[in-house]
C-alpha cells in the first residue's frame, strides 16, 4: 500500500510558483494497477517520482509499504565509471539481492556480452537502456513505476522485454504514466486523475479516461 | 518499515556506497590509491627541502620530516575529509532516484571512506619517516587519537554544512575555497603557537585546526606542552556546522535536491 498524506509539491515560475498539487491525499491499495492521467504539464510524472522517492514533496509525506521500483528503464542513476557489472552489483546490495546471482540474470537478460564489463560511458543510449530494464526486471519488486513504455532495442529484444513485463505483473503492480489510453488500458484496473492541483482516484479505468477525455474538452486552467 | 527493518536497509545502502566510492575513486587504475599517499607524502618533502635549507633545526626535535609530517597530516585528515563530504551532494545527485538512497547516507559514507583512507595514510607516512629518518619516539597514543578525531569530526562538520551550501550557490563555493586556502599557513603546520608573538597567538588561538596539529606533536615530542590547547573549543566548533548541516539536510531535502 502507498499513501500519500497531504501531500503539496510546487515550482519556481518566474517570481511566483506553480502548484503541481496542494494539500492532496491518495490511497493506492495494493493489488490493484494504476494508471496516471492528467494533461500535459499536470505532474503525473513528477507525481510518479515522488512515489519512488526521486523527488521529495515540498510538505507532506509518502508512506510505502511496499518494495518499488525505480522508474522501468531508466538508467540516470548509473554511475559512468563503473562497468554495468559494478553498478548491477551496487543496485543488488541497495535491495539487498545476491550480487552475483543478479549480475548473471542480468547478463542473461541484457545480451550485453562483454560490454557488462565496460564503463557504463562506453555505452549506446540503447545499450544503456539495456541494462537498465534487465536490472529493474531481476529484481522482484512489489510495485514497479512505469513512465511511459518506452521500446528498447531490436523488435526481438522489444518482444523479449513485454513477455518479461507481462510475466513480472502478475505478481507485481503497475503504476504507470502514459499518454496512450491503450496502454493504460492494457495494464491498469484503476486510475487517477490529476487536474487543477487535484488527485481524484477512480476504481475503474475507464471512469477515469472518460472523465481525462471530459477535462480535455475544457479549456486549460492552471492552477 | 519495522525499526529493524529501517536499519537493515541503511546497513546495506552504507555498505553499497562504501564499495562504490572506493571503486569510483580509488578502483579505477591503480594509480588511485597510490596517488592517496603521493600526494601528502610529496607536500610534507616539499616542506623539508624549502626549510632545510633556510634553518638548521626544526622547533621541536632533530627531524624535519617528522616535525611537518606531524603537522600536516592532522591538517590533511581534516581537508581532505571536508572537501570530499562538500562534494558528496553533487556527485551523487542521481543516486538519489533510488528511493533508498538518501543524502545523509552519501555523506556519512564519504565520511567513512575519508577517514580510513586519510588516517591509514597518516600511519604509513609516520611509519615511514620513522623507518627512514632513525628518529627516536616515544609516542603518547592519547593526544595522537584525540587529534585524529578532532580533525576528522571538524572536517566532517565543515563538509556537512558547504555540501548543502555548495549545492545553493557557487558563489559561496569559490568564497569558501579562498577563504580556506591560507587555513595551510595558519594552522601551525610550519611552526609552533608558542613561537609566535602575543598579539597573533591572541588571535590565532580561535582557529581550531592550531588546536589539531598541536595535539598531535603533544603525542609525539613528549616535551611539548602544547598547555593552550582546548578540546572542547574545537568540539563546539565542529558540532555547529555539523548540527545546522544535518538540520538543513532535512529541512530543505526537497529544494536541495531541485537545486
Amino acid at each position: 500500500m502507498i499513501r500519500l498524506v497531504r501531500v503539496s509539491k510546487s515550482y519556481p515560475v518566474g517570481t511566483g510558483r506553480k502548484w503541481l498539487m496542494r494539500d492532496v491525499s491518495l490511497t493506492l491499495p495494493r493489488g490493484q494497477s494504476v494508471g496516471l492521467i492528467g494533461r500535459n504539464g499536470a505532474g503525473k510524472s513528477t507525481l510518479l517520482s515522488m512515489i519512488g522517492g526521486g523527488i521529495e514533496p515540498d510538505r507532506g509525506v509518502i508512506e510505502r509499504h511496499a518494495n518499488i521500483s525505480w522508474p522501468l528503464g531508466f538508467g540516470g542513476g548509473f554511475h559512468g565509471a563503473l562497468t554495468g557489472a559494478q553498478n548491477t552489483r551496487f543496485i543488488a546490495r541497495i535491495y539487498g539481492v545476491d550480487t552475483d546471482d543478479l549480475v548473471e540474470k542480468v547478463a542473461a537478460f541484457s545480451e550485453l556480452g562483454e560490454f557488462l564489463h565496460m564503463p557504463v560511458t562506453t555505452y549506446s543510449s540503447g545499450m544503456k537502456a539495456r541494462l537498465a530494464f534487465a536490472t529493474s526486471i531481476s529484481i522482484d519488486f512489489d510495485v514497479y513505476l512505469v513512465d511511459e513504455i518506452t521500446a528498447v532495442g531490436d523488435s526481438s529484444f522489444r518482444r523479449k522485454c513485454q513477455a518479461a513485463f507481462a510475466e513480472r505483473t502478475k505478481t507485481a503492480d503497475v503504476i504507470m504514466v502514459s499518454h496512450s489510453a491503450g496502454a493504460i488500458r492494457e495494464y491498469c484496473r484503476a486510475g487517477v486523475v490529476l487536474e487543477a492541483g487535484t488527485l481524484t482516484y477512480y476504481p475503474d479505468v475507464e471512469e477515469a479516461l472518460a472523465v481525462h477525455e471530459e477535462n480535455m474538452r475544457r479549456a486549460v486552467t492552471f492552477a | 518499515m519495522a525499526v529493524e527493518r529501517r536499519i537493515v536497509v541503511q546497513g546495506r545502502v552504507f555498505f553499497a556506497l562504501l564499495m562504490r566510492e572506493m571503486t569510483t575513486r580509488f578502483g579505477r587504475s591503480a594509480g588511485g590509491y597510490i596517488w592517496a599517499v603521493l600526494e601528502p607524502a610529496g607536500t610534507v618533502a616539499l616542506f623539508v627541502l624549502v626549510f632545510s635549507a633556510i634553518t638548521r633545526h626544526p622547533p621541536l626535535g632533530s627531524s624535519f620530516p617528522m616535525f611537518f609530517a606531524t603537522g600536516y597530516m592532522a591538517f590533511h585528515i581534516y581537508s581532505d575529509i571536508s572537501r570530499n563530504v562538500s562534494n558528496a551532494i553533487k556527485v551523487n545527485r542521481p543516486l538519489m532516484s533510488f528511493p533508498r538512497v538518501t543524502i545523509l547516507d552519501a555523506v556519512l559514507a564519504r565520511f567513512a571512506l575519508q577517514f580510513l583512507t586519510a588516517t591509514f595514510v597518516t600511519i604509513l607516512i609516520l611509519s615511514a619517516i620513522y623507518a627512514v629518518d632513525d628518529v627516536k619516539l616515544t609516542i603518547d597514543f592519547g593526544p595522537v587519537f584525540q587529534a585524529l578525531l578532532l580533525a576528522a569530526l571538524l572536517g566532517l562538520g565543515v563538509g556537512a554544512i558547504n555540501c548543502v551550501l555548495f549545492a545553493y550557490s557557487q558563489t559561496w563555493q569559490r568564497t569558501f575555497n579562498l577563504i580556506n586556502r591560507p587555513m595551510f599557513i595558519i594552522s601551525g603546520v610550519f611552526f609552533l603557537y608558542e613561537s609566535l608573538p602575543r598579539a597573533i597567538r591572541e588571535v590565532i588561538w580561535w582557529n581550531p585546526l592550531i588546536h589539531i596539529t598541536a595535539l598531535m606533536r603533544k603525542g609525539f615530542y613528549p616535551t611539548y606542552a602544547a598547555e593552550f590547547v582546548s578540546q572542547t573549543y574545537v568540539v563546539f566548533f565542529a558540532l555547529g556546522p555539523l548540527m545546522l548541516g544535518i538540520l538543513f539536510l532535512r529541512l530543505l531535502k526537497a529544494e536541495v535536491l531541485d537545486q
